[in-house]
């Protein structure tokens, strides 16, 4: 089945790659100038570069994501485990770590990574 | 040391390598527009009415229900070309120079339009007719330099110049919208009966 | 012979994913056109109907801008990715008839809106443009803020299911929906989702009055396709997703694409009605209100089928 799954995606991506490939050949007519490909901003060249610093706050969530994916891939094996695993071990374990994950995120909470203020 | 700690120092620093011209730093202090002060000193029947239209999220149900609404109504659309919308007996559109009833061209030459026309859009030369009467023998309107404001409409003594409620008349060159006074009687002669209804429906506040 | 139809099968699907999704634009400018008393497109053809393949046949002969400096290999191939991504969501669409069910098909879904993330990352970063940047930033740390709500509130499904299969939920469901007796967690769902698939109150990526038009900015004729095709295909994805699990319904009946299609109208009318929300509301909304209140609903839930299992 994983095999017909690929098949099939490869015959896709071939389609969409010839698509492409089309478009890039109408578009060679194209003719390049500066003002033409310099990047969109509002008649003027840009001030900046574009890969530019951003304010931190962006990156602590990505790292609070981080936390919060392991535990959710720490999770996920569970779902299965429920029907074969020893009941009172289980919900020990289950509530314990749904603890730390609560605790987690009023820990956040209360020392304000969640604050948007800079 | 904790990370939003952290995360608020490097901020700090990372603003402070951005220069800002003193002139901008008294905009970059931000107003906050909350209102914080939401929950305090409200009396408990004000409160309980905004825990209730909060639980039921009674502003976005009304929100829903108005737009719903104007979904099931008929639609303002009108097929343009075909159909059209009403206009006003006022509209000012082109320009038309009118006739009276014998054929005769109403416009005496006095200029007044041409002398009010605030964008200077009107040339006029009069000469003496072979009757006696004063005419034009040259009546222009750059229709590109018109700001349609109908100043020539209402300074004219005999209604000859009129703004008629026709709007389509849009050209590929900019010759074409130089008009002249053929080009102004021609369409006096056309739009008449238009005109002519708009006119005795304003009569009365002239 | 059966691997053969099962091919024609798969590319059937994603050829008529494709057509709805054309049809799925001319619906949302209808109903946005309805809403705000105009028609929308009613011209072309018969009244309007195919519009869509008009449209996207001009955008095809539109010429592609390479801006400056931008990653070229990047710049062309990850639109494609998005849509590719996209489209193979589509693969744990559950076959009853040809007896096709994939087993683990909501971590699969998982997999791949956690790939979303990089496409979109690629997408506004090869593009080399301060706008697109900007939408990327925002749309990324959007982005994964929901999806760790979403996840946890379709785990929430998944245990009382205990299956990762999505057929199990129409098994589990067939005398009671999860629609009347979770109907908040449905709520939060459907919130997550829109913040997800980047829709109208939090379309924080392409907010066009700040950002013109966000990440896909630099973008034109069939990678502008490429990307738009992506989002509305995730659209109808996440409806047939909700519809599904809240709704118990069996896939090869007709009333799903109902479903589906009454799913699709509420996203359209939403954007309607709804003003853009404020970015920090946003990310307060996800991690102080919707996060919480999915970890105690999930707690909660998982007792009650403790309490159902051992009374």
């Amino acid at each position: 089945m994983i095999l017909l799954n690929l098949i099939s995606m490869i015959i896709l991506t071939l389609i969409l790659l010839i698509l492409l490939i089309i478009m890039i050949l109408i578009n060679m007519k194209m003719k390049f100038n500066h003002n033409k490909s310099a990047p969109f901003e509002c008649g003027f060249d840009p001030f900046n570069k574009s890969r530019i610093p951003f304010s931190l706050n962006f990156y602590l969530i990505a790292i609070i994501f981080l936390i919060f994916d392991i535990e959710i891939s720490i999770i996920l094996p569970m779902i299965l485990n429920f029907k074969i695993s020893n009941m009172i071990y289980f919900n020990l374990m289950f509530m314990i770590f749904f603890m730390f994950m609560i605790i987690t995120i009023f820990y956040e909470w209360k020392f304000g990574s969640l604050n948007w203020k800079i | 040391m904790n990370l939003a700690a952290l995360t608020r120092a490097g901020n700090i620093v990372l603003r402070s390598t951005i220069r800002v011209p003193s002139r901008l730093a008294s905009q970059i202090n931000y107003v906050s527009v909350n209102r914080d002060d939401e929950f305090e000193n409200l009396s408990w029947s004000a409160m309980s009415d905004q825990a209730i239209s909060y639980a039921f999220v009674s502003e976005l149900c009304r929100g829903a229900a108005v737009s719903l609404a104007h979904f099931f109504k008929e639609p303002a659309t009108i097929n343009y070309p075909f159909e059209k919308g009403p206009l006003s007996p006022r509209f000012r559109g082109e320009h038309a120079l009118r006739r009276y009833p014998s054929g005769e061209e109403r416009c005496i030459a006095c200029k007044l339009c041409e002398a009010i026309c605030p964008a200077q859009a009107i040339t006029i030369e009069a000469e003496e007719r072979a009757d006696g009467s004063r005419r034009t023998t040259r009546y222009d309107i750059d229709m590109t330099k018109c700001i349609y404001c109908g100043f020539c409409q209402e300074a004219c003594p005999v209604d000859a110049i009129v703004e008629g409620p026709n709007f389509e008349y849009s050209t590929e060159t900019h010759e074409e919208l130089l008009y002249n006074k053929e080009k102004l009687l021609n369409n006096g002669d056309k739009w008449e009966s238009e005109i002519a209804a708009n006119i005795h429906a304003d009569h009365l506040y002239r | 012979m059966f691997m053969f139809i099962m091919i024609i099968n798969f590319l059937f699907l994603f050829l008529m994913v494709f057509m709805s999704v054309a049809f799925f634009t001319l619906l949302e400018r209808k109903v946005l056109g309805y809403i705000q008393l105009r028609k929308g497109p009613n011209k072309f053809f018969i009244k309007g109907v195919f519009q869509p393949m008009g449209d996207g046949l001009k955008l095809f002969f539109k010429e592609v801008n390479y801006p400056s400096n931008m990653n070229f290999f990047i710049f062309m191939i990850s639109p494609l990715l998005g849509l590719l991504v996209s489209i193979f969501f589509w693969f744990i669409y559950p076959y009853i008839g040809m007896n096709y069910i994939m087993g683990f098909g909501l971590i699969y879904m998982f997999c791949c809106s956690s790939m979303m993330v990089y496409i979109f990352l690629m997408i506004s970063w090869s593009s080399n443009s301060n706008y697109s940047v900007l939408g990327m930033i925002r749309f990324i740390s959007q982005m994964i803020s929901y999806e760790v709500s979403m996840m946890i509130i379709i785990m929430n499904l998944m245990f009382l299911i205990n299956s990762f299969n999505l057929n199990d939920f129409y098994i589990y469901q067939i005398n009671m929906k999860f629609f009347f007796f979770l109907f908040f967690i449905f709520i939060l769902l459907l919130v997550s989702f829109l913040a997800e698939m980047n829709r109208s109150p939090f379309d924080f990526s392409e907010g066009e009055s700040e950002l013109v038009s966000g990440f896909n900015i630099e973008f034109s004729s069939l990678s502008f396709i490429f990307i738009f095709m992506s989002e509305y295909m995730s659209i109808m994805f996440m409806g047939m997703l909700l519809c599904e699990m809240f709704f118990g319904l069996m896939m090869n009946k007709f009333y799903l694409n109902i479903y589906i299609l009454m799913f699709m109208f509420l996203v359209i009318w939403l954007r309607g009605f709804l003003p853009r929300f404020r970015y920090d509301k946003l990310m307060y909304l996800v991690w102080k209100l919707i996060l919480p209140l999915s970890l105690f609903l999930f707690v909660f839930n998982f007792s009650m089928k403790l309490f159902n299992l051992y009374h």
